[in-house]
């Protein structure tokens, strides 16, 4: 009875927020809760186990004096590209194949599909066994004449080997969202640039390219985020080695938390990353609305 | 309108915040371990005896990569949400006694009047890696220290005797290593000799002892200062790398190796000569220990062996209840109640005072090498008592990678890896 003293509109504002409240719920203990705790645990000393002491700005300090937090700041930097910009074509490339009507379609689309279904352990340890000495992947190179590479256990390979591992897995998330951008652009458009005399390229930068905008800059953006945030493959596959060339910035945060006891130092790395996470972003979206691409 | 709101979010809280943690249900006890399969097979074993045993405790176990485990361990000591009963391995002691997240073990709930009385049932000094302050803290299960295995088969296709050209120092292992290695091309197709390069624990293993062989330490005696890279860090760090550059016949880069099963290249033939623990001979089997050779751990000068001791104990939850705690206890009796099981079974000598005089070690001693085990253990003392020990072994390891895969020098690898140390230590 007392629910009907209050207006339909209240009401009806009191429904959507019941309806939304386990969502915001989640949200706040899971995502917002845990980023707070972590921002107040990087201005404290903290041993995961003894009680916190007020350090001020001493784990900031101590973590840009520390020269496994630069190195592996760039092993992240040189992944988060390495990955990235190869994915931004290859999955647009492979999103322009699958629009076209092509026999077999589905079956293509669900077989590229697979990287994104299968467990993440599971593609490390499979990629582990691969990339052996002895496995399958030196065993094809050495049909075509290339001799053993020891790919996870030798400086120069062990980045680039995750790198592709990286970009093999991304690729088919990427292609599926362009294609839904693809699909999205109303068949009219690309007929009246023919009628116009437009040839397929010149259609495809003057039509696609502006219409897909907003998903070309969610794949940017989204790519950037997800390989700024690897470390199931590192910690499987390298254990960030060897020598710290595949140890990127979130298992340096880890090993420091979780291996050294030191849960300030890595929440202050924790902010750092991001730091650098939102400033990249806002660069992006800063260069795409200037280039014209929105 | 506020006040419904702030009301709402409360209930909402309290309905989905746990109001105990999962440990506290009854009739359970939970068991977590490192892996390692023969010994992990016995503990199932062991679980399933209790089990039937005991319906109304139930034991609970599990197991995990070593390496991932004591991180797991340690970030669940801190949110009081490990189990019940688990292993730690005795480096790993300091950090945690230190800050109290162990329960102290209660000899008298084992069956001993005291500590002292407990003492007199190991072999000497076999509980030390476990006190602090006078305070036991976790209960042996494997005592373990490191000795050479030999491939009898590639000694003897390679023209050598396995019996009387068995290496015996560091150099030997080289020379004869030179007769064992096979190249296909440019490629090393087998190597006579490596050292295992899967994880920081081991590489802190092995260079402790080589440090230590020459006269020196890790630490200053204090705990405060690295001292690996003087002259006895700079000579072990040789010693470690001139198989690969010196020698020739290490590649650091194949390895079949895991976690799980670090001495794996042996088995599988693709290394000679491999350096490691009593449970390889469980791991390796019968049917490949036949043609295996074990031989105690090189030395600078044999005449004065030195070798370096760890293990893992059963260590109590702190956050149980007393009850439990006691279970626990009883779990923990359990499982240690049949040294000569326990050895059969994982192949670790067990450091009970009586175990070499239970029936059926003199057979082992000939055969299953246990002598050669046992006379390690006997030259060996527990590596350096640190609560850094992970950040400490972590910079070595990269040291050591940074000398065997660049071909660093040593002496500059070690001041590195000393400048990272005691960046840690200064923290204290």
């Amino acid at each position: 009875m007392a629910w009907r003293r209050f207006s339909l509109h209240t009401r009806l504002a009191w429904a959507g927020f019941l309806f939304v409240f386990p969502a915001l719920l989640h949200l706040i203990a899971f995502k917002l809760y845990p980023m707070l705790e972590a921002f107040r645990l990087s201005f404290y000393q903290y041993d995961l186990m003894s009680p916190p002491v007020f350090h001020g700005l001493e784990n900031y300090r101590a973590v840009w004096n520390n020269p496994l937090f630069h190195q592996s700041f760039w092993v992240s930097f040189k992944y988060m590209f390495g990955v990235s910009i190869p994915e931004w074509f290859l999955a647009l490339a492979l999103a322009l194949l699958l629009n076209r009507h092509l026999p077999g379609r589905a079956l293509i689309r669900l077989a590229y599909f697979f990287p994104i279904a299968m467990s993440q352990i599971v593609v490390a340890l499979v990629w582990k066994f691969m990339y052996n000495p002895l496995g399958v992947v030196n065993t094809l190179l050495g049909y075509v004449g290339i001799g053993r590479i020891n790919w996870l256990t030798t400086e120069e390979t062990a980045l680039p080997a995750l790198i592709l591992i990286g970009i093999w897995r991304g690729i088919p998330l990427f292609g599926v969202i362009y294609l839904a951008g693809l699909q999205a652009i109303p068949r009219e458009y690309h007929e009246a640039a023919r009628v116009d005399g437009a040839g397929a390229w010149q259609s495809f930068r003057h039509v696609t390219i502006p219409l897909l905008t907003p998903t070309i800059l969610f794949v940017m953006v989204m790519s950037l985020l997800s390989a700024m945030k690897v470390f199931l493959n590192p910690l499987v596959m390298t254990e960030g080695g060897p020598n710290g060339t595949t140890r990127v910035l979130p298992y340096f945060i880890y090993d420091t938390a979780f291996a050294y006891h030191r849960m300030g130092e890595a929440a202050a790395a924790s902010m750092v990353l991001f730091a650098f996470a939102f400033a990249l972003t806002l660069v992006q979206l800063r260069l795409l609305r200037r280039g014209g691409l929105e | 309108m506020q006040r419904a709101l702030v009301g709402l979010l409360s209930l909402a809280l309290a309905a989905v915040l746990p109001g105990q943690p999962a440990f506290a249900q009854q009739g359970t006890i939970t068991w977590w371990e490192h892996s390692n399969p023969p010994h992990n097979t016995y503990s199932k074993e062991l679980v399933a005896e209790w089990n039937k045993k005991n319906p109304n405790t139930q034991v609970q176990y599990e197991f995990f990569a070593m390496t991932p485990y004591f991180k797991k361990l340690s970030a669940a000591l801190s949110t009081r949400s490990a189990a019940d009963m688990f292993t730690v391995i005795d480096t790993l002691l300091p950090s945690f006694t230190t800050k109290d997240v162990l329960a102290p073990i209660r000899p008298e709930w084992l069956g001993y009047r005291n500590l002292e009385d407990m003492k007199k049932a190991y072999l000497p000094g076999a509980l030390d890696g476990y006190i602090h302050e006078g305070r036991l803290y976790a209960v042996p299960v494997v005592s373990s220290t490191f000795s050479l295995y030999l491939n009898r088969k590639h000694f003897r296709e390679a023209g050598l005797d396995p019996d009387k050209d068995a290496p015996r120092t560091w150099e030997d292992i080289g020379r004869v290593g030179q007769k064992l290695v096979k190249m296909q091309g440019s490629t090393m197709a087998r190597e006579g000799f490596d050292f295992a390069m899967h994880s920081s624990a081991w590489t802190m293993w092995y260079m402790e002892g080589l440090i230590r062989q020459h006269g020196g330490s890790i630490l200053d005696r204090a705990g405060r200062k690295c001292t690996a890279n003087g002259e006895a860090g700079v000579k072990a760090m040789q010693v470690r790398s001139m198989y690969v550059h010196k020698y020739k016949i290490s590649d650091p880069t194949v390895s079949v190796a895991t976690n799980a099963l670090p001495a794996d290249d042996m088995p599988k033939g693709r290394v000679s000569m491999f350096i490691t623990h009593a449970g390889s001979v469980a791991q390796f089997g019968p049917k490949m220990m036949a043609d295996v050779k074990v031989v105690p751990f090189p030395q600078v000068n044999p005449q004065k062996p030195v070798s370096v001791v760890y293990g893992f104990a059963l260590a109590v939850n702190p956050h149980v209840p007393e009850a439990k705690q006691k279970a626990v206890h009883d779990l923990i009796r359990h499982v240690i109640r049949d040294p000569k099981q326990w050895y059969e079974k994982t192949s670790y000598p067990y450091p009970s005072a009586n175990f070499l005089q239970l029936p059926g070690m003199e057979e082992a001693r000939k055969t299953r090498y246990l002598d050669v085990f046992i006379n390690d253990l006997s030259t060996g003392n527990f590596v350096t008592r640190t609560p850094y020990f992970i950040e400490i072994s972590d910079a070595m390891h990269r040291a050591m990678e940074r000398v065997v895969l660049r071909n660093e020098d040593p002496k500059a690898s070690l001041d590195q890896a000393c400048k990272e140390i005691d960046a840690a230590l200064v923290k204290q």
